[in-house]
């Protein structure tokens, strides 16, 4: 079926905005992108296990509700996270038809279809994965796709993550874009030869000599890539040079993500309150 | 097939991101600075890899290609894939930051293991035994993966995602055969047009641990 | 009614996603059997243009009709694509399996015929390029002059009722480009070719039409 080159176009597509929507300097409330990307993974990284730590449905509720708030003061533009959405939340649909029935424990039957009991021990586990699934994946989102993928990054890098990981990164993301667009002119090329994806044989032939190809041809390129960095002094050092400080915006920020997690941890802890 | 956050437990997730830690050391102690180039743009192929839609019967499926991975990187089949859901998880921003470390374990693993096992048979001149090396490798690695991530979810709460775990592995039964299919044919492509590939990735980046740090 | 034209369009207009706009109201006629030449500057939209024949990117208005019949849908649009060999500009993007034969045959299998029918018009289009012993040559490692001639290869294999040639001299050898013009002669079908090669154009087209600003012009004859 062309669905298929049709999907694939799609998520080219959002790529380039992916791209090139963080470049652009949106005026926000709380005015994030005032903050150090290096506050931002820090306060990401620290929300997120909080939040996959937290047990009871009201700390869970609560971490969605802040989560939340976080992504509307970043401002990123909603229908494109409502995208994503779909996505992250195709496995936790997936759970919802599992776990409801399948708690082994003796739950409380709440209902019954036939053969199948839903307990609402398993009710409350689907919707607590729900919850915090949710909450972190907005969280992330919001913090660390507020600006170009190289800031995070460098950010990264002065944090303590290995340089050639942060290169292995700054070069990938640099080329992915151009292998990508390798791979969409290959497949215009055998849509006008008359390529239709479908479960044969063929198929599966062609799409493996379009993947060898993109592979051999990468090889090539990162050669002549290499031959060019040399040619330009590159001492197996990117040096890409980043300039972070701590300002006031972050010192404010890492309060609030401070409060937000002991509220958290409290209400985790003392789900009476 | 990863799994997103908010679904395993805290003792999986830091399990999970100790052994990825590991692996990546050790897959980054191999990267010679020449070969960051290479390392890199084969990243953004795989990357580009689990973008491409493959149908399976009226459905279709996502490439992984680790077993592939692992037969032309070896331990560098870890930082490239950690870099792969890095991309994933912030260039489409699909999230998934706590479970980076049991993603990149459960993926890359297989892959390492699929080196070890079948490259020296698959770069080997009988035909023969490279395609069935080559097969072997793409559908034991997305078996593995998939008993891993069966693994850490049973980890995370025994009782309850047992069923859950059983059905994710069963729906990926599929997956293995075309996967080991796809991973047979792309190493015949290498073979008859770039055998380089197989052997200066094999050379460069595939010495075992031992030799090296001795 | 049957139409006189292969391609015809009708006050097409394009824009990319969010980008500038290509084309407005834009007409244009392929007549049957004509060898065309369709020039024009860079970024005039030529490549683009060819693009929207082939419904390898959707209009926003305006019609297009392929061997007479409207072309609204992909499934349409993928019908007529069968009947045109379209030569893209880098043969690279054109040219993606392992060796020459099964690159030529990468389109006939498309259109459903059988291996046999397929290893027998592989032979035939060697032979008409007078490429008989690059079977089984390895794509990749071919020269550029040699890449060109097998994508045009692969476009003649579909056996097509007409070609489409984007740019098929660039970066090829006074060698390589007498060679295109050889196969052009003998394969005896219409074509449309966009170039910048004056002399290539002058030995290979009978008219020429100019693409510039949405409107195309026709050209004196040579």
């Amino acid at each position: 079926m062309c669905g298929n080159c049709v999907q694939d176009d799609g998520v080219g597509v959002d790529l380039q905005e992916a791209s090139e929507t963080p470049n652009a300097k949106r005026p926000s409330s709380l005015r994030m992108i005032d903050t150090c990307p290096r506050t931002r993974i820090l306060a990401a990284i620290i929300f997120a296990f909080v939040v996959a730590s937290l047990s009871s449905i009201s700390s869970a509720s609560l971490a969605l509700i802040f989560s939340l708030i976080i992504t509307l003061s970043s401002q990123k533009p909603i229908i494109e996270l409502v995208k994503r959405l779909l996505v992250v939340n195709a496995f936790i649909i997936f759970l919802w038809f599992m776990l409801p029935f399948s708690f082994s424990t003796p739950g409380t039957v709440i209902a019954s279809l036939g053969p199948l009991k839903v307990t609402s021990q398993g009710v409350t586990l689907a919707a607590l994965i729900t919850l915090k699934a949710n909450a972190i994946f907005f969280t992330v989102v919001a913090l660390l796709t507020q600006g170009p993928l190289y800031e995070i990054a460098l950010a990264g890098k002065s944090l303590g993550a290995p340089k050639k990981l942060v290169n292995l990164i700054l070069l990938s993301s640099r080329y992915f874009h151009v292998i990508f667009a390798e791979y969409q002119r290959l497949r215009l090329a055998m849509r006008a030869r008359g390529f239709n994806s479908n479960f044969s044989r063929h198929t599966f032939l062609s799409l493996s000599n379009l993947m060898g190809m993109l592979l051999v041809r990468s090889w090539d390129r990162a050669d002549r890539i290499h031959k060019a960095m040399l040619a330009r002094g590159y001492d197996g050092d990117l040096h890409a040079s980043s300039n972070f400080h701590f300002s006031q915006a972050d010192v404010l920020f890492s309060l609030a993500i401070i409060l937000v997690t002991i509220i958290l941890l409290v209400f985790e802890w003392f789900p009476t309150i | 097939m990863h799994i997103f956050d908010g679904v395993l437990s805290v003792p999986v997730l830091v399990t999970g991101g100790v052994l990825a830690g590991a692996g990546v050391a050790i897959g980054l102690s191999k990267i010679k600075s020449d070969m960051t180039p290479q390392a890199s743009l084969l990243a953004a192929v795989f990357f580009t890899a689990s973008l491409i839609h493959v149908p399976i019967g009226p459905s279709s499926t996502h490439l992984i290609l680790n077993g592939l991975i692992g037969l032309l990187m070896g331990w560098v089949a870890f930082p490239i894939i950690l870099v792969g859901l890095i991309l994933q998880a912030l260039l489409f921003q699909f999230g998934g930051i706590t479970v980076l470390g049991v993603n990149t374990f459960n993926v890359a693993a297989p892959a390492v293991l699929m080196g070890f096992l079948f490259r020296p048979m698959v770069i080997g001149d009988d035909a023969v035994k490279s395609s069935i090396g080559a097969a072997a490798s793409g559908f034991l690695s997305v078996l593995l993966t998939a008993l891993l991530v069966c693994i850490s979810l049973y980890l995370s709460n025994t009782e309850n995602f047992n069923i859950a775990a059983q059905a994710i592995f069963l729906g990926h039964i599929p997956v293995m055969i075309i996967e080991g299919i796809v991973t047979l044919l792309v190493v015949r492509f290498l073979k008859k047009v770039k055998p380089e590939i197989l052997q200066i990735s094999a050379t460069n980046l595939h010495k075992p641990v031992l030799n090296k740090t001795n | 009614m049957v139409s006189d034209n292969l391609i015809e369009l009708k006050e097409i207009s394009f824009s990319y996603p969010g980008g500038r706009k290509i084309f407005e109201d834009l007409s244009f006629n392929f007549p049957k059997g004509a060898k065309l030449g369709l020039i024009g500057a860079n970024g005039s939209g030529k490549t683009t243009l060819l693009h929207l024949i082939m419904g390898l990117i959707q209009r926003s208005k305006g019609e297009i009709r392929l061997f007479g019949e409207p072309c609204e849908k992909e499934s349409e649009f993928r019908k007529a694509r069968l009947k045109i060999g379209f030569v893209f500009q880098d043969a690279n993007d054109q040219l993606f399996c392992p060796t020459v034969k099964d690159d030529i045959a990468f389109g006939p299998l498309n259109m459903g015929r059988s291996q046999k029918e397929t290893d027998k018009i592989v032979e035939e289009t060697l032979e008409l390029l007078n490429l008989m012993d690059f079977r089984d040559r390895v794509t990749y490692a071919l020269s550029d002059g040699e890449k060109k001639l097998i994508s045009i290869g692969t476009a003649l294999a579909m056996l097509p009722e007409m070609l489409i040639l984007d740019e098929p001299t660039t970066c090829l050898d006074e060698n390589a480009v007498e060679r295109v013009v050889q196969v052009l002669t003998d394969c005896n079908l219409p074509y449309l070719v966009v170039t910048h090669d004056k002399q290539f154009l002058e030995r290979v087209v009978t008219s020429r039409v100019k693409l510039d600003n949405s409107t195309i012009t026709r050209m004196p004859a040579y």
